[in-house]
């Protein structure tokens, strides 16, 4: 028997660091993660479908994105059940119990709405129990309250669905949602359930030692401190087995990195390694710079990232940790040969520039108007708006 | 640039012109409308506008009439370029330009155009060129040069600057441009105020959107709550309802017990008024028996004490007419004291009229004596009538008369006879006779006749005069005599004694009046008379009236004496009575207070009598109709009855107090109230869980998150604008300011060599101690000469054209070395007197040493101070 465990397909999320075409392209990623899931099961004959949780990022989205969502949803071609988790929780504000839903939702489409197994239409002797959030807010251990109610049933696989943080990789022990480890693996281990498909991280990663416990992670990358996502898991459970492979669901990358610029040689290397990434338009970077470098240097950074970033889906300094400091040298001034006045003026905006960064803004603009380009860096000086980022 | 040759063919008046330039100055004359402003206007032309251009001042050109092309070509020299340039204007327009070196080339058309300027405008600053180019019909006078890039390029040489890159306008206009790209030059404000609006509405979205979305998980969270509530009241209301049933079948067996309890309340109540009743009837007959017994003794008492009060009476009255006895007694004893006191009085004003009579009697004697002499002195004055007037009148008459007579005397003729023997004779028929040595003396106031028997006759007749002398005379005398006659005297002398004998008669009367009236005192005679006559009558009456057998007193003295002690020994009576009379009075009130007492007592001991009398009869008839037994028996049996029945009650109220009724009915009603609140909440919850059930029903698929996140993107890509264009913007207007303030700095320091410029040529025209003062901007503000500084705009016009001049030579001479550009001075120094125009060419020549100078004339004279010059004349 074969079922694909994913989850946390946060369906209507955006991120803020992609501008408006980025994101578009994003948010469709994320219907079109649903039909390759969808392709998969069929390419590996999986059974059925379990989303353990947050399919969608919140319960006010608009009636667009959800249909869409449930259009996608309904071709796939194996029964899907669909667990209410944290963000999309079985409120009274809940999308799975809204009109569109239920007009829009095939049959094979099945809601978790309450703990009770649930047998998968087609397979004999197969259940799926779920613990549904029911507010953003659960006051007990969702899974420890199903299994407590679960009634033995001798011969029927039983596949528990969950959401939220097991209490081993939790930082916050004290959290009242926080699922206990030890009470999953001791159904497991006493055969009450064959299978925990947990949702909630975004990463795939398998809990414990037993094999039969794991996060799917997101098939979609969400953020930059995801370790493993753009992933389902296609789990085959036959008699004692089980069997873990993991899918790949998503292309999407985001990327956060640091760089250390303190010569031309440096430049060159990032400037490489920008150009070796495939996929820019699905790839989201952050770079944080340091070290220190002279005007024509800078322009040369600032010409760089002006070219290539409008290939990336997102390409931005990251602020918080970029500590770069412009220091004008010799090679700057011979390269704008100023006199007079202008001369003048150069010189006095040098001497502010140590503790003013306007002053290093100025000088970077008197450079650049003053005719002084990196070379091979020629746009640079016709540019206005990335100077300054 | 230096101008080498320049070419007209067919420019307005000009049918052709060459002309050749000088390297310093070069003069060229002509008379008017030969063309010389069409050589300055055709190279303006020919460096400016391009030879297809239909500009209104380019078809000025065309000479009148003429349908042919107007053609400018000149020969220049710029820096390593050697060209020739040529345009055709209007009719078969065109450009060539032919460049000789460095590199020959030749182009046409606009592309020649383009390569003039380009190579012109590489070498030259085209703005100075204007500004030193000065044009006939165009004012003269100070001119800006501080946007000439040329000018400032010699001026930093000359100020000793480390030489200009030729870039530094460029820059500065780039600088500017990007300044004006986030401000406004003018005022300095920020031209991305839509950005911050854009980031401030994008602000207001998200907060809005973030409100809502809060709103709606408070609408959840609570709806979680008002759920969570009616499920519990729901599971709380039964178990209320089963405390409230028990709590209620306790109170109902309490409520039967209080039933029964009132009715027997209700029971014992006529029997307690029955018992009351009987008790208060065999209370009210012991009580009356009492109260007979009461009165009894009581009237016993005031009987006994009206017998002392009668004894008091009787004691009183005997008391009261004793003292009446002793009144009458002392009464008669007054009356003899009173009788006493009456004589000596009487004696008293006896003895006083007696003196008084005597006296009154002295005074009527004294006063009658006086009286006599009166009378006298009275009969004396009756005598004489001359009054003391009459008698002043009579002395002045008879003086009157004495001075008549002698003034008639005097005036008279005297006669004088002496005789010297005895002589007879008469005088006026009167004989005289004179002895011997005797005198006769007559006045002769009347015609006199002497005769002298015998002998002679002598009559003498007086003067005329002597008759109105003697009138006046007699009319005295007859005044003297009328008034002696008036007074009755006989004299003047014997006037005189009458009037003093009248004075001392009046004198006389005047005094005894006097004395009589001191003797009298005030009185008069008659009521002296009268009172003399009543004392006698009084004293006759007192002695006739006086028991004779009583001495008279002796003296006034002794009679006042006696009548003193009458008076006291009446007075010591008198009180001695009246105190008599005050205890008479006080014993009489006693006795009537008694009499009053006794009375009131008797009539008290009546009134008892009868009520008691009354009393006894109710009692006797009461115990007649019911004996006294039979009351007291009445009472016993009613007492039985109500204690009987009061131990029932006791009973009942005792079982009520051990059921507890307060707090039973207490926790009724808390329990009846705890579920009526239940059911109360159990509604409202659930009103208001339809109301947000309803209101979360409406959020559903709002794609409020959605709208959330696209406003959140929004607002971080328009604070990215933002803050992206703030830190360019003040990039830019920091460098901007830097530059502005380097450039005004180092202008500043331009402003010395241009003056010295200007003064050293200016001292050629003006004189030694020339001076001016020239503004930030190079425009002159004022000028100084034989020690007085002018203002620019107050020089004349000729002063100012020729400082403009000056100004324009100074700036090419510094110039000059980095190539500079020609000074055409066209028809200039009109306004100049003739010593002004030598010093001119002194200055101009000088100028020509370091720059190419054209000078256009039309008046050849004008110029004729310039020494090194190239003379050409059209």
């Amino acid at each position: 028997m074969k079922f694909i465990h994913t989850s946390d397909w946060q369906i209507g999320m955006t991120r803020a660091f992609l501008s408006q075409e980025a994101a578009a392209r994003y948010s469709q990623a994320r219907i079109d993660a649903i039909r390759a899931l969808g392709q998969l099961a069929e390419e590996h004959e999986a059974g059925f479908m379990v989303v353990a949780g947050d399919v969608f990022e919140s319960n006010q989205l608009s009636a667009q994105t959800l249909s869409r969502a449930l259009d996608a949803l309904n071709s796939v071609p194996v029964p899907v059940f669909l667990l209410p988790g944290n963000h999309d929780p079985l409120d009274a504000s809940t999308l799975f119990r809204s009109k569109a839903f239920r007009e829009q939702a095939r049959s094979h489409i099945i809601v978790v709405e309450n703990s009770e197994p649930m047998p998968v239409p087609g397979l004999a002797n197969v259940e799926v129990v779920g613990a549904p959030w029911f507010s953003k807010r659960p006051g007990v251990d969702l899974c420890a309250q199903a299994l407590k109610a679960l009634e033995p049933a001798p011969g029927v696989t039983r596949i528990l669905l969950g959401h939220g943080q097991v209490d081993s990789l939790s930082p916050d022990h004290s959290q009242p949602g926080v699922i206990s480890q030890a009470l999953l693996e001791q159904a497991l281990a006493e055969g009450r359930v064959q299978y925990v498909a947990l949702g909630d991280r975004h990463s795939l990663t398998k809990v414990g030692s037993s094999g039969r416990l794991c996060y799917s992670g997101t098939p979609l990358v969400t953020d930059f401190d995801e370790v493993a996502p753009n992933q389902a898991l296609l789990v085959e459970l036959d008699n004692e087995a089980c069997r873990l492979t993991s899918l790949t669901t998503g292309f999407w990358e985001f990327q956060a990195l640091q760089r250390d610029i303190d010569g031309p040689e440096d430049l060159a290397t990032f400037a490489q390694g920008l150009d070796a990434v495939r996929g820019k338009e699905c790839t989201v970077l952050k770079v944080g710079f340091t070290g220190s470098v002279n005007l024509a240097l800078a322009a040369q950074l600032d010409a760089l990232l002006e070219t290539q970033s409008p290939l990336f889906a997102s390409l931005k300094r990251r602020e918080r940790t970029t500590d770069l400091a412009v220091i004008p040298d010799a090679l700057d001034d011979n390269a704008i040969a100023l006199s007079g006045y202008a001369d003048a003026t150069w010189k006095a905006l040098l001497a502010r520039a140590a503790s003013d960064d306007t002053a290093t803004d100025a000088l970077r603009l008197m450079y650049r108007l003053a005719g002084g380009t990196a070379s091979g860096a020629k746009g640079a000086a016709d540019k206005g708006r990335s100077d300054g980022a | 640039m230096k101008l080498l040759t320049l070419t007209l063919e067919n420019w307005r008046g000009v049918s052709a012109s060459h002309i050749e330039f000088d390297g310093g100055v070069t003069l060229i004359e002509g008379p008017n409308e030969v063309g010389k402003s069409s050589l300055v206007e055709a190279l303006r032309m020919l460096f400016r506008e391009k030879s297809g251009s239909k500009k209104k001042e380019v078809q000025a050109v065309q000479p009148v009439g003429e349908d042919v092309g107007s053609s400018v070509a000149a020969e220049v020299r710029c820096g390593d370029y050697h060209f020739e340039y040529r345009k055709t204007y209007n009719r078969k327009h065109g450009t060539e330009l032919r460049i000789l070196a460095p590199r020959a080339e030749q182009l046409a058309g606009d592309d020649a155009h383009n390569r003039a300027w380009e190579i012109l405008s590489g070498h030259m600053d085209m703005a100075l060129w204007d500004a030193l180019l000065v044009e006939q019909g165009k004012e003269i006078g100070g001119v800006r040069l501080a946007d000439s890039d040329g000018l400032a390029r010699a001026l930093d040489n000359a100020a000793g600057g480390a030489g200009v890159s030729g870039e530094e306008s460029a820059l500065f206009d780039a600088v500017q441009a990007e300044y004006e790209r986030y401000f406004t030059l003018k005022s300095g404000k920020p031209r991305y105020t839509d950005a911050q609006q854009r980031v401030e509405q994008h602000q207001e979205r998200v907060q809005k959107l973030q409100a809502t979305l809060r709103d709606l998980d408070d609408d959840l969270r609570r709806l979680e709550n008002v759920s969570g509530e009616i499920a519990r009241l729901q599971r709380a209301v039964p178990e209320l309802t089963a405390a409230q049933e028990q709590h209620a079948q306790r109170w109902a067996a309490i409520d039967g017990l209080q039933s029964r309890l009132a009715a027997k309340e209700h029971d014992a109540k006529p029997l307690q008024d029955l018992l009351h009743n009987a008790r208060n009837q065999w209370q009210l007959r012991q009580q009356a028996a009492a109260d007979i017994a009461h009165r009894e003794q009581q009237l016993q008492q005031q009987q006994g004490a009206l017998q002392p009060l009668a004894e008091q009476v009787a004691q009183l009255e005997r008391t009261v007419q004793a003292a009446e006895a002793t009144q009458r007694e002392l009464q008669i004893q007054r009356r003899a004291l009173q009788q006493a006191l009456q004589q000596a009085r009487r004696d008293a004003d006896y003895l006083q009229d007696a003196a008084e009579l005597k006296r009154v009697e002295q005074l009527l004697e004294k006063v009658n004596a006086q009286r006599g002499e009166l009378l006298a002195a009275r009969e004396t004055l009756a005598g004489i009538h001359i009054t003391r007037a009459g008698r002043k009148a009579i002395q002045a008459a008879a003086g009157a008369l004495d001075v008549a007579t002698r003034t008639r005397d005097n005036a008279a003729t005297r006669l004088t006879i002496e005789a010297q023997q005895a002589l007879d004779w008469q005088l006026d028929g009167e004989p005289v006779a004179l002895r011997a040595g005797e005198t006769l003396e007559r006045q002769v106031a009347a015609a006199l006749q002497l005769e002298i028997p015998e002998l002679a006759r002598i009559r003498i007749a007086p003067a005329a005069s002597a008759g109105e002398l003697l009138a006046e005379v007699e009319a005295r005398q007859q005044e003297l005599d009328t008034l002696l006659a008036r007074f009755q005297v006989g004299s003047v002398e014997q006037a005189i004694t009458l009037d003093e004998r009248r004075v001392d008669a009046e004198q006389a009367v005047n005094t005894l009046r006097e004395r009589i009236e001191d003797m009298l005192q005030g009185a008069d005679e008659a009521s002296l008379q009268a009172d003399c006559t009543r004392l006698q009558q009084a004293c006759a009456a007192a002695l006739q009236q006086r028991d004779p057998s009583q001495p008279l007193p002796a003296s006034a003295h002794e009679a006042k004496q006696q009548l003193e002690t009458a008076g006291e020994a009446l007075d010591a009576f008198e009180s001695e009575l009246d105190q008599e009379n005050g205890r008479l009075e006080e014993q009489r009130a006693e006795l009537t207070r008694a009499q009053a007492s006794l009375h009131q007592a008797s009539i008290e001991v009546n009134a008892l009598t009868s009520v008691l009398e009354e009393k006894r009869n109710s009692l006797a008839q009461a115990v007649e109709a019911e004996p006294d037994a039979a009351l007291e028996q009445a009472v016993t049996a009613r007492e039985q009855q109500f204690a009987a029945i009061t131990e029932e009650l006791e009973q009942l109220r005792a079982e009520l107090q051990a059921a507890d009724p307060g707090i039973v009915k207490l926790q009724l009603d808390n329990a009846s109230h705890a579920l009526r609140r239940a059911e109360r909440d159990i509604i409202d919850q659930q009103q208001e869980q339809a109301v947000l059930k309803s209101r979360l029903d409406r959020a559903q698929a709002n794609g409020l998150f959605e709208e959330l996140e696209a406003a959140e993107q929004a607002q971080a890509e328009a604070e990215d604008t933002l803050a992206a264009t703030e830190r360019r913007g003040a990039a830019a207007k920091l460098l901007w300011e830097t530059l502005n303030e380097h450039r005004d700095a180092s202008r500043q320091a331009y402003v010395r060599p241009l003056r010295e410029g200007i003064q050293n040529l200016g001292k050629i025209v003006f004189g030694s101690d020339f001076d001016i003062a020239l503004a930030e901007d190079w425009t002159i503000l004022s000028v100084t000469r034989s020690g007085r500084t002018v203002p620019f705009d107050s020089l004349s016009v000729g002063a100012k054209e020729q400082l403009g001049i000056l100004t324009r030579l100074a700036a090419a001479r510094i110039v000059a070395d980095e190539g500079g550009v020609p000074v055409i001075i066209d028809d200039a120094l009109g306004f100049s007197d003739p010593s002004r125009l030598q010093s001119m060419g002194a200055a101009i020549a000088a100028a020509g040493r370091d720059a190419q100078v054209v000078v256009l004339t039309c008046t050849s004279g004008r110029f004729m101070y310039l020494g090194e010059v190239g003379v050409r004349r059209l």
